[in-house]
């Protein structure tokens, strides 16, 4: 080969290679702020256009894809995968989604990420299918259910369609027919295609707050002092930044990898991003005022280690702290969304506020909690696993007799009684329908009991019945409502009962013995002795103030008195 | 009874200095038990200045005047954060001011009592 034309080559190939670098992706971008309008078609699974009129979709059928209906100009397999769709790291402790089965009094605390205290699908025999089918609602991007019009339709989604349709197995269909587009007879809504085939879309890439809340509402009960809280409901105020106008991806941002910024310090961003700035801290206390210009605090008179020693949620988020818990419903453990004349304070799993915790970095900042319920396997190794709902159905029909709501019967027929008998007689149940060497044991209220062998019952020490908590963030409250608002004492003082006050677990079933109660005084989050020394001496706060300020008066004007003094007698 | 007050004020000076030790390095604010001991030994240390300074009145010379006088403006330098006149931010800058001026009064005091103990 001549010179010349290797030359030629050499040169061909890198006009080709520079052409193609130069092209920053494969997707077609509009790179204008303006939403684009989408009238789209839709496709199936190997990408046809499907032509509306003809397809029927039944279930069972293929039919119209999302996946492959979007892939002609978004990277889909990017966009499924991310933070929000399951993937990359697992990060900080996030809320956990809660397995109910109320024919066992199952509620146990479960998610695909390994966070610790919290059941793996596969420990509770949960494959894809099933997971779907349960949780497949609040999952927007992952397996079959990857529904990018959960999010993204601005309007005409029917969170509670969707909600139905996958209580009903039918993953695929569900963000069709929550879209409007599809009939549950697997028909379109054909008014709305043109002749070709299109439909238009209200798609956006924000589509609001109104697209984040059917997963991610959270909404206070009752407590103590408040029992009529569905009155009460209407007069709380929301988060202030969205009163403020702001939206939920104001904050949490992404790009299409959907690795949605979680928003705490110190949070390691899976695309190696700097995402400091998109924290409370990165917003408010940037020297430049942050992102949006937002408002600087003064903080006036608070000792900065505070801020070192605290997250800024700790005193700016979650409901205003009382004496009491408080119990709170969040959209994914209570299925928010659903319209239900059943749902009430007592519907499963109890999820109270429950003041401050440390964090991994010994930070403190407020968390929700829950205590698992359900039974489980005592091994002969002292571990307990809990059981699938499952495998418990046969045992509890036949020594309880269970058909529904296992709490609500065994209550029913207990009066005053406690259910020590019941629960041993379907402990002895359940051991003996699973083979094995393992012993049965009830999970509740913070304790583990299994059979003392004598239609009694005794308390095993296990960590699977501990309370799971994880950090809230939301609602984030003005500083006018904050926690110090009201001085140095909200925290500091006898009155700030809500670091002193019980947070208790509850049995789902009357049972002897304590219950699991701590406070984070108790519970050692807060040192007692010191927290106690402290209020004690900003119970005389307002009056040394006053004490040093007069003493530095007098100490200023004294000394400069005696300087005076002292020059006067050294002069000649 | 005047030397007795000048003891007590001066050990009280010693006891605020060791027990600020734990809040040295710069950044670190003092806290805790360490900062109730400092509190606990400023109380009455602040009144018995002001009884020193006062009382001494006439007698004192420049050098060790001029320790009180920064001695007292420490003092008024942790006021300004007590009192929330400053932001948080600024409040290390504030504190450190106070530690460095007690430290530098209390220096002073100490050459001052070293060069009367060698005129004598």
């Amino acid at each position: 080969m001549s010179k010349a034309v290797q030359a030629a080559l050499i040169s061909l190939f890198l006009v080709t290679a520079t052409t193609l670098a130069a092209q920053d992706s494969t997707w077609k971008r509009t790179d204008s702020d303006a939403p684009y309008d989408h009238r789209i078609q839709l496709r199936d699974s190997a990408g046809r256009i499907i032509d509306p009129g003809i397809t029927e979709w039944t279930a069972g059928s293929s039919g119209a894809d999302l996946k492959a209906t979007c892939a002609p100009c978004h990277d889909v397999e990017a966009a499924s995968a991310g933070l929000h769709g399951g993937a990359g790291i697992d990060g900080r402790r996030g809320e956990p989604w809660f397995l109910i089965d109320p024919r066992s009094g199952t509620s146990l605390p479960i998610h695909r990420r390994s966070w610790s205290g919290i059941q793996l699908p596969a420990e509770l025999d949960l494959d894809e299918s099933a997971w779907t089918k349960i949780f497949g609602r609040h999952e927007t991007g992952h397996g079959s259910g990857s529904d990018c019009l959960v999010c993204h339709l601005a309007t005409g989604y029917d969170f509670s369609k969707r909600i139905e349709r996958f209580d009903a197995g039918d993953a695929s269909r569900a963000p069709f027919i929550a879209a409007g587009l599809l009939d549950t007879n697997g028909k379109f809504d054909l008014p709305r295609f043109d002749s070709e085939g299109h439909i238009k879309l209200d798609l956006l890439a924000d589509a609001g707050t109104a697209a984040c809340l059917p997963c991610h509402t959270v909404r206070n009960l009752e407590t103590d002092n408040n029992p009529n809280w569905r009155q009460d409901q209407w007069f709380h105020d929301g988060d202030v930044h969205l009163a403020a106008g702001l939206s939920c991806v104001d904050c949490h941002r992404s790009g299409i990898d959907h690795h949605i910024v979680r928003g705490y310090e110190g949070e390691k961003h899976p695309a190696g991003t700097d995402v400091s700035s998109l924290t409370c801290r990165g917003c408010h206390m940037d020297e430049k005022g942050g992102h949006l210009g937002a408002p600087k605090p003064r903080h006036a008179g608070l000792p900065p280690f505070h801020l070192e020693e605290i997250h800024c949620t700790g005193c700016h988020s979650g409901p205003e702290p009382k004496a009491t818990e408080i119990k709170q419903w969040t959209s994914r453990a209570h299925r928010l969304g659903e319209p239900s004349q059943k749902r009430n304070s007592e519907t499963p799993p109890r999820i109270i506020w429950a003041g401050i915790d440390k964090d991994e970095t010994g930070k403190l900042g407020p968390v929700r909690q829950s205590w698992p319920d359900g039974w489980g396997l005592l091994s002969t190794n002292g571990t307990v696993r809990p059981l699938a709902p499952a495998l418990l159905r046969r045992p509890l029909r036949k020594s309880l007799r269970i058909r529904a709501n296992l709490r609500e019967e065994v209550l029913s027929k207990l009066g005053d009684q406690q259910a020590t008998e019941k629960i041993h007689d379907a402990l002895t149940e359940i051991g003996d329908s699973i083979p094995g060497d393992e012993v049965a044991v009830f999970i509740s209220g913070g304790r583990v009991l299994r059979s003392d062998g004598n239609q009694g019952l005794i308390e095993i020490p296990s960590d699977v019945s501990t309370a799971v908590s994880w950090p809230v963030a939301h609602p984030v409250r003005s500083a006018r409502t904050s926690i110090g608002s009201g001085g140095c004492i909200d925290c500091h003082s006898s009155d700030s009962r809500w670091l002193s006050s019980p947070i208790a677990a509850k049995t789902m079933l009357p049972l002897p013995g304590g219950l699991a109660v701590t406070s984070p005084l108790q519970s050692n989050i807060i040192e007692e002795g010191r927290w106690r020394s402290w209020w004690l001496l900003f119970a005389g706060r307002d009056v040394g103030k006053i004490y040093f300020s007069l003493c530095t008066c007098l100490c200023i004007s004294g000394s400069l008195l005696a300087i005076w003094q002292s020059l006067g007698r050294n002069r000649p | 009874m005047k030397s007795r007050l000048y003891t007590v004020t001066m050990l009280l000076l010693l006891v605020a200095l060791l027990t600020s030790i734990p809040g040295l390095p710069l950044g670190v604010d003092l806290r805790g038990i360490w900062l109730q001991a400092h509190l606990i030994v400023a109380t009455p240390l602040a009144a018995l200045l002001v009884g020193w300074i006062w009382c001494s009145q006439g007698q004192i010379v420049s050098l060790k005047a001029l320790a009180w006088l920064c001695i007292s403006v420490g003092l008024a330098s942790i006021m300004v954060p007590m009192l929330g006149f400053t932001a948080t931010e600024s409040t290390h800058l504030w504190i450190e001011s106070h530690g460095w001026l007690s430290f530098v009064g209390v220096g002073l005091l100490g050459i001052s009592a070293a060069r009367t103990a060698s005129k004598k």
